[in-house]
């Protein structure tokens, strides 16, 4: 049996996940987080690293006891590589280098964005399906095409997570982020309140936020309706320009299955009109368990494991911010 | 969205795309191909309703506009705003992400349209190889549903990152070069330079 640890830092999470592989079938056998809590002031980036430095040492050992493995059993160790932020990208890589070396075991530089895309289509059992990955700094479309993920469509100014995290922290809400929205978005959907018409730019398979962002910004500054409102409107006018966006790359690549991937994919609303449009164009949609949508190491274990047996472990493992998906060759 | 060379039956469906089907159908006693925006389920009911009223108006004026500066479209007949439907005439072609192989004039073909839109104000919006037909003479511009009427480079290198993003390098060059018959040298740099600029001030790019 192969045994992998993948660490992943790339933001506001520090997470330890083990995989294994006996003969055909790949289990996740622990998956386990810490997250810094979104506060009123947003990330910063200092502090998130200090957090994941901390409780690095209690996350591995709750993974590896979960998992029911000993440090002597791992074959290799995976990291995030990026995309991310600097600093806490560099907490994950010394501590998996240096773990690397203890143990004499490889260190594989995993791929951020491609690790949620592979664990996704390992949960849904996709083939070749339309990626859709969002996050808090990602918003892409994505496709598998010969030997590498191409980027259909994206956006050209803020990952949808940040967008509606700012919004989420100047409206003051609890949490002060993008679950805040989606709560107070809820309780108006659920009242079957009125929708206020935003801008929505979507150029082709391309989005941008900003003007949106700018809009949002001044009806709350203008306090003229109620923050539940808003919030309805804002996560209703976002996601359908991403559903729409990815409804058009669906044709335009011709796929068969949609599954969503990243952070934001775990809200309700969005899985539900992407699955409504899947519907509609004849594909198949899915979305994996919360816990894999979220940032975590187990998605990262998962691709060093695919690394490691495909013979594709990169020399240059330093840490890379600006790491995009379609930058990295894919073997398997 | 295919249209095939067809005899088929009235309110026969000839295509679909991501917002619209196209059916055969009868206008003003004329056989006539429709684009009917249908109504989207994953949205809001207000949102839809004015999305799809806002681009089939959109979609008839900027159509109109672009015939009468010689860009080559399907003629365009009639628009139901209310029905979110509009009229226009077949071609007999084949889209180019359809195409085996594309040649290089059709290429070239694709940056003279693109330049007479983009001349007589019109900035495509949705511009890859799925709007683009041939019919072995001619390269025609279809689904203009998501275009607007602006001069502006940055919406004109829009356009462009579409195309560039669609099509390989070699091919890319081919439809500049086509695209500066009509532009002009300095104004195809213009558009260029700034389509790489949107390029960098993508995330991570």
């Amino acid at each position: 049996m192969a045994i992998v640890l993948g660490i992943e830092s790339t933001a506001h999470t520090l997470g330890a996940g083990i995989v294994g592989r006996k003969g055909k079938s790949v289990k996740i056998l622990s998956n386990e987080i810490d997250k810094f809590p979104s506060t009123a002031e947003g990330f910063i980036p200092r502090k998130l690293a200090d957090h994941h430095a901390l409780c690095y040492p209690q996350v591995l050992e709750k993974s590896l006891q979960t998992a029911g493995v000993s440090l002597a059993d791992i074959d290799a160790v995976a990291y995030s590589q990026g995309l991310g932020i600097g600093h806490c990208l560099r907490v994950g890589y010394v501590a998996a280098k240096t773990l690397a070396l203890s143990l004499g075991v490889p260190l594989i530089a995993v791929n951020h964005a491609i690790a949620h895309a592979e664990v996704s289509k390992f949960y849904t059992k996709a083939v070749d399906p339309l990626i859709v990955y969002v996050s808090g700094g990602n918003t892409q479309i994505i496709a598998r095409e010969k030997n590498r993920y191409k980027v259909l469509g994206e956006t050209l100014d803020n990952g949808i997570g940040n967008f509606l995290d700012v919004l989420g922290r100047k409206m003051n809400l609890s949490p002060p982020d993008a679950v805040g929205i989606m709560k107070n978005a809820a309780k108006w959907r659920g009242k079957g309140g009125e929708y206020i018409e935003l801008p929505y730019s979507i150029k082709g398979m391309n989005l941008f936020f900003s003007g949106l962002q700018t809009k949002c910004e001044q009806l709350i500054a203008g306090k003229k309706h109620s923050v539940e409102q808003l919030c309805y409107s804002i996560e209703e006018t976002a996601y359908s320009m991403l559903v729409e966006a990815s409804e058009r790359a669906l044709c335009h690549a011709r796929k068969k299955e949609l599954i969503v991937v990243g952070g934001v994919a775990q809200n309700k609303r969005l899985q539900q009109m992407l699955g409504l449009m899947a519907r509609e164009q004849k594909a198949r949609f899915g979305v994996a368990p919360d816990e894999c949508n979220r940032d975590n190491g187990a998605m990262i274990a998962y691709v060093g494991l695919l690394s490691l047996e495909n013979n594709c472990i990169s020399r240059d493992d330093l840490p890379k911010q600006d790491l995009r998906i379609d930058e990295q060759e894919v073997k398997w | 969205m295919k249209m095939k060379k067809s005899t088929r039956a009235i309110g026969k469906e000839v295509g679909k795309g991501a917002e619209a089907v196209l059916s055969l159908q009868v206008f003003s006693g004329k056989k006539a191909v429709c684009k009917h925006r249908m109504k989207k389920e994953y949205r809001c009911a207000a949102l839809d309703e004015s999305i799809r009223a806002r681009r089939t108006r959109n979609e008839g004026k900027v159509m109109r506009e672009a015939q009468s500066n010689g860009v080559n479209t399907p003629l365009m007949l009639g628009v139901d705003e209310g029905g979110k439907k509009i009229f226009f005439t077949m071609i007999n072609g084949v889209v180019l992400e359809d195409k085996k192989t594309v040649s290089k004039k059709e290429i070239q073909e694709c940056g003279v349209q693109l330049g007479k839109l983009h001349q007589a104000g019109i900035a495509h919006g949705d511009f890859t190889t799925s709007n683009l037909m041939s019919d072995g003479k001619n390269v025609f511009v279809i689904d203009f549903g998501l275009s607007e009427f602006t001069k502006k480079t940055e919406d004109q290198a829009t356009d462009f990152l579409l195309f560039y993003k669609s099509v390989s390098e070699e091919k890319f060059k081919d439809f500049l070069f086509g695209y500066g018959k009509i532009a002009g040298e300095r104004q195809t740099k213009l558009v260029l330079d700034k389509m790489r600029k949107i390029l960098s001030r993508g995330r991570n790019a």
